[in-house]
């Protein structure tokens, strides 16, 4: 209504019509009000899973732009985010597990360094639903992309840097767009929490935590393999306890096998610090996939 | 009289055309086609993902589907021994303590952490165990990425072990009519009455239907 009132044409004229008229148009109107009110959810229908008045916006892994705007969907061949690193079935203690017992991490293949803003802008130029635009505000905070000057305008750091201020879900869309995954927390450290070299080291010439950021295991090649600085997202970064305490906990997820692991507890604190939509400057991200698939 | 007859065949079609509008939005929905949207979903949303469920009674639905009203959400698993039991009993009983204008306005919804485990049957099993009634309580399951993509966006921590029981922080969410959480805690026992209160406020806002 408010769109109507301001209008320079509001069609029939209320003023000169007969009463008669306007109760009928009254009337109308209850009719489509009321046929209106029928579309909301009854709470029965949501029940059975039935219509409600609310529709999922654009999958995360939509179909590409039309051909319009015909965008280059290829990404870069060369790039580290594409190439794979098979990792071999092997027994692994995750540093959070009761019992002390290894547990075996299935042979898996990990990409060899985390996406780059090049592989990223890629990524947007075929899924615009991505973009800092576009985003729905629900799966990404506002600084997300918030390095990039405009939607496809990556500013002036280095394209080959590893991108980041994306959210989990943004990054889970990049890796399944290419039909890959994130790792899980477990693959993860797997493949890249070595800490044996570096416990207690500080190494302060990597700058910050950057020795906490991960280093690749010994059975795996150093020269294929490696961090860049970033935090990691992973599929379940939530699968930590959280810093509000064991008591909310339920389980034996808050013993730790290596406690003086400190670059460990470093990134599992960081990890379950995190909340899915975060968009953060040292939060990047790398892709994964089973061995089998 | 002539110029009444007009107005009249014209409230009348306006009417009908109303109807049929309705009924094809009706229909469209009812095929998957596109429902209606009322402006975006706020930060940490559940209605913005796209996920697939199941209910206990095989019916499949989006996560969307369960906006437009109040919803009180736990992820549960049927296996969990102590914890996820004593926390379903405690929404059962906010339920029937909930004063039925505002026991109309709210849902609660029981998403399995277990896909591997709760079938449909399961979660059958699990409503009659817990005696849950249809009327308010949801019970449903999806794939294990899906689940993991709710736990994500609710602040819900857990890892699942192959073998093992999965391993997961307490949390109830009571979300508001477009998914924006309103409150979450880990247990209700402290404060029976809060979720009453939460939603009493609530409601107080929205003003007079």
């Amino acid at each position: 209504m408010r769109a109507l009132a301001g209008r320079s044409n509001p069609g029939p004229q209320l003023a000169t019509m007969e009463p008669f008229a306007l109760w009928l148009m009254a009337g109308a109107t209850l009719l489509l009000g009321l046929s209106g009110l029928a579309l909301r959810a009854p709470i029965s229908a949501s029940a059975r899973g039935g219509a409600g008045p609310y529709t999922a916006p654009p999958a995360a892994a939509a179909a590409p732009v039309g051909p319009d705007e015909t965008p280059d969907c290829s990404m870069p061949r060369e790039s580290p985010a594409l190439q794979l690193v098979p990792v071999p079935s092997a027994p692994f203690r995750p540093f959070f597990k009761g019992g002390g017992a290894a547990t075996t991490v299935s042979a898996f293949r990990i990409a060899g360094a985390p996406v780059t803003r090049a592989d990223f802008l890629s990524f947007l130029k075929c899924y615009p639903q991505w973009r800092r635009s576009r985003a729905t505000a629900a799966l990404s905070e506002a600084a997300y992309l918030s390095d990039f000057k405009s939607d496809l305008d990556p500013g002036s750091a280095s394209l080959e840097a590893p991108v980041s201020f994306v959210s989990w879900f943004a990054a889970r869309a990049f890796c399944a767009s290419m039909g890959l995954r994130l790792p899980t927390t477990v693959e993860w450290e797997r493949a890249l929490g070595n800490d044996a070299d570096r416990v207690g080291a500080g190494d302060s010439a990597a700058g910050g935590f950057a020795f906490a950021m991960g280093q690749p295991a010994a059975d795996l090649p150093a020269t294929r393999l490696r961090t860049r600085g970033v935090w990691e997202w992973t599929s379940d970064f939530n699968s930590a306890p959280e810093a509000a305490g064991a008591s909310q906990f339920c389980g034996d997820g808050v013993r730790s096998n290596a406690p003086s692991d400190y670059a460990a507890f470093l990134r599992y604190s960081f990890r379950s610090s995190l909340k899915a939509g975060y968009a953060l400057k040292n939060l990047g991200f790398r892709c994964a996939r089973d061995e089998a698939s | 009289m002539r110029r009444r007859l007009l107005v009249l065949g014209a409230a009348l079609g306006l009417a009908g055309l109303g109807l049929a509008t309705s009924l094809r939005s009706l229909g469209a929905k009812a095929l998957g086609g596109p429902a209606r949207r009322t402006g975006p979903l706020p930060p940490g949303s559940i209605y913005a993902l796209d996920s697939l469920w199941t209910n206990d009674h095989g019916a499949t639905f989006r996560l969307a589907e369960l906006a437009g009203t109040y919803l009180v959400v736990a992820l549960i698993f049927t296996r969990c021994p102590s914890v996820c039991p004593t926390l379903v009993r405690q929404l059962r009983v906010s339920a029937q303590n909930l004063p039925e204008p505002v026991r109309a306005q709210v849902r609660f919804a029981l998403f399995s952490i277990d896909p591997e485990h709760d079938s449909v049957a399961a979660l059958q099993a699990y409503r009659a165990e817990l005696a849950l009634d249809q009327e308010h309580f949801t019970l449903a399951r999806a794939s294990a990425d899906a689940v993991r993509e709710l736990g994500a966006t609710l602040g819900f921590a857990f890892s699942a072990e192959a073998g093992g029981l999965p391993t997961h922080s307490k949390l109830v969410t009571l979300l508001d009519r477009v998914g924006k959480p309103m409150l979450a805690r880990a247990d209700l026992s402290a404060d029976p009455e809060l979720l009453l209160h939460a939603l009493q406020r609530a409601l107080g806002a929205e003003g007079p239907s």
